[in-house]
């Protein structure tokens, strides 16, 4: 099993997705050429052309539209948006045109389109260029959000999104563009809705979407150094969510941290914890933690920037805490 | 607040600079917007200006020496008292206190000045209420335990009222009610003929009554049971207990069965239940009979073992003969 970058396993995964299929075409701003800011596309104008790679103006809300038009008339397009940050700028045409065609036209259109944009802070790119919101697609519904944690994940979410017939936003952790995974050489898709469970444990269980997997892997071993036997998942998409694996998981090591990128507030570390509070409830003996993005604009200063975001250490602590039996009023 | 005067970055690639001149001294009155110290870069000499009105006070770096941007330079405080003439020893004399007491000040140096006093006790206020939110032992009606150990709670029977009267601190988690071993109370009673067992306290003068009722439950468990330790104690009715003959009890094996003894013959009461998991033989005497209750608890005795050995115990206080077989 040959190791890659997470840049290098999406390259393949639209790659081989548009040979297979025709109908496949990339959109988007420096796509071709320029192969994206993170060089993730580099190459592909070489094989497929400009008329399947296309480069765009500056306007967002113009190649979206195109886009869920191009898929409702046949084409599966996949957009790049170029940062997470300027999904505000296509909100009408993701949220309100391409999630509720299917459904406001009784199910005589569908919208096979794909948007690949990123998440993540920390590469000291300001509060415009370092927010992590997928929360916010993933409220709407007839939108699915995936969320890849790795290469693997990356690649086999990619081509699962592309064969999928409904609206999917996939987010990659923009600092995760060179880490490198091992990835299986034949063909392989991962389902979506389902959550992986990369380490066992018994103590507590610490769910990490997205960039927070490696963190609450790490968190995982300095609790291990404790004695604290820690089980962590990565739900892999957030929508569908597979809520079995995670309850059967807090069920069994009756604690629960929830760990994302997003801001804390009304995101993604919320709902999966009201899940949990919901249908473990009997299950539970601690309160089930959340841990998001501070609630802040993402700030330029580096050492204000890392402290917003959740750190092996700072999970590893609460961690401690609640097996520990504290008393925790707020955290 | 004192205002902390630090290190300025004056250029885009600078990183430290070099104090060249004070132009003002420790103590000094300073405006906003004055300059207060001269400043050397690679590139150029200027000056910084203070940003908050006050005294300089707490210089803490040398002339001449170059010092990193952000390093803290000295500080601007409100207030006179408040001056730090060194970074080692804070000067604060009682003259200082006299002279600027009798002097007269302006009434918002005066205001300042109350605050300044009054800002101690709120501080402590706040402290009070932060040790309130943290506090282990909570005096609210409700008990805090987790779910999963009232769900444990409710398995074994116990009622969540009861966790915190069982001892555990809380919050109460899964494992604290795991480590109980709480069943359920039950009861079992006996009415045994007097007429033997009191001629036999009549003429024993070794033991009294109870110490008669210690013996033959003694008696009866090493029959049904010899292979299983026993512990025995005697209540008093202050309250007290005392723990009593049998060599198990002294041996205190963590696997023995507790039994205590309740005499109540010279009551008009009848039987004893604790509300803790406790196994309590209360005797009282009626009517020319004794009355045998037993409350136990039923994850120490199975219901077989407790009918056996109270059956047999009222055998023994109706025909003390069988204490000697």
């Amino acid at each position: 099993m040959p190791e890659i970058t997470l840049s290098q396993a999406v390259n393949q995964a639209i790659a081989e997705e548009m040979r297979r299929d025709e109908t496949v075409f990339l959109i988007g701003e420096d796509v071709a050429e320029a192969g994206t800011p993170f060089k993730v596309t580099s190459g592909l104008v070489e094989e497929f052309s400009t008329e399947r790679i296309i480069d765009t103006p500056i306007s967002e809300p113009g190649f979206m539209g195109l886009a869920v038009g191009a898929a409702m008339t046949g084409s599966r397009p996949i957009v790049d948006l170029m940062f997470g940050d300027f999904l505000f700028l296509v909100m009408d045409q993701l949220c309100n045109q391409a999630a509720k065609i299917h459904y406001m036209s009784g199910g005589k259109l569908n919208v096979p389109l794909v948007l690949r944009t990123n998440l993540g802070a920390t590469r000291r790119s300001a509060a415009q260029h370092s927010q992590s919101l997928h929360a916010l697609v993933a409220h709407i519904p007839g939108l699915k959000v995936a969320m890849p944690s790795s290469a693997y994940e990356a690649k086999g979410l990619l081509k699962t999104a592309i064969r999928d017939d409904n609206p999917v936003v996939i987010f990659e952790d923009k600092l995760m563009y060179q880490d490198k995974a091992f990835v299986p050489e034949e063909e392989y898709c991962l389902p979506f809705g389902k959550a992986a469970i990369l380490r066992e444990g018994t103590d507590v269980t610490l769910i990490g979407t997205s960039s927070m997997r490696q963190v609450c892997e790490k968190a995982a071993l300095l609790l291990e150094q404790d004695g604290i036997s820690a089980e962590v998942i990565d739900p892999r998409t957030l929508v569908p969510l597979d809520e079995n694996t995670i309850l059967d998981s807090v069920k069994r090591t009756s604690r629960a941290i929830v760990v994302d990128e997003g801001h804390q507030n009304f995101g993604t570390t919320a709902e999966i914890a009201a899940r949990i509070s919901e249908k473990a409830f009997y299950f539970l003996d601690a309160p089930v933690i959340r841990m998001g993005a501070m609630d802040v604009p993402i700030p330029f200063s580096p050492v204000l920037e890392d402290i917003t975001v959740p750190t092996a250490a700072v999970v590893a602590e609460k961690a401690k805490k609640i097996v520990a039996g504290e008393l925790i009023h707020a955290l | 607040m004192p205002f902390e005067v630090r290190m300025p970055q004056l250029g885009m690639n600078q990183d430290s600079a070099t104090i060249v001149a004070w132009l003002k001294n420790v103590g000094d009155k300073v405006t906003e917007g004055e300059a207060i110290f001269e400043v050397e870069t690679d590139k150029a000499t200027m000056e910084v200006e203070a940003r908050s009105e006050g005294y300089l006070s707490d210089i803490q770096v040398e002339l001449g020496v170059d010092i990193p941007v952000g390093e803290l330079i000295a500080t601007i405080v409100e207030n006179k008292k408040d001056i730090v003439k060194s970074t080692k020893a804070p000067v604060l004399t009682k003259e200082d206190d006299s002279k600027s007491d009798g002097q007269q000040k302006d009434p918002i140096e005066k205001e300042v000045v109350a605050k300044g006093n009054d800002a101690p006790a709120s501080d402590d206020e706040n402290r009070t209420e932060s040790q309130k939110l943290v506090s282990p032992r909570p005096v609210s009606e409700k008990v805090l335990a987790s779910p999963k150990a009232k769900v444990i709670a409710a398995e074994k029977g116990i009622r969540v009222s009861r966790l915190r009267s069982l001892g555990l601190s809380e919050p109460i988690h899964a494992a604290d009610v795991m480590s109980l071993s709480v069943g359920g109370q039950s009861n079992l009673m006996a009415v045994v003929d007097d007429g033997y067992f009191l001629e036999l306290v009549e003429r024993s003068d070794k033991m009294d009554r109870t110490e008669i009722f210690i013996s033959f439950l003694h008696g009866s468990w090493r029959f049904l049971y010899p292979q299983k330790a026993l512990s025995l104690q005697i209540i008093n009715f202050d309250g007290s207990v005392s723990s009593s003959c049998g060599s198990e009890s002294r041996k205190k094996e963590a696997s023995a069965i507790s039994i205590s003894l309740f005499d109540l013959c010279e009551t008009n009461l009848f039987s004893y239940g604790s509300g803790r998991s406790e196994n309590i033989l209360s005797v009282s005497h009626n009517n020319g009979t004794f009355i045998l209750n037993f409350s136990y608890n039923d994850t120490d005795l199975q219901l077989s073992d407790a009918t056996q050995l109270i059956n047999e115990m009222a055998e023994r206080v109706g025909n003390p003969i069988r204490q000697l077989l």
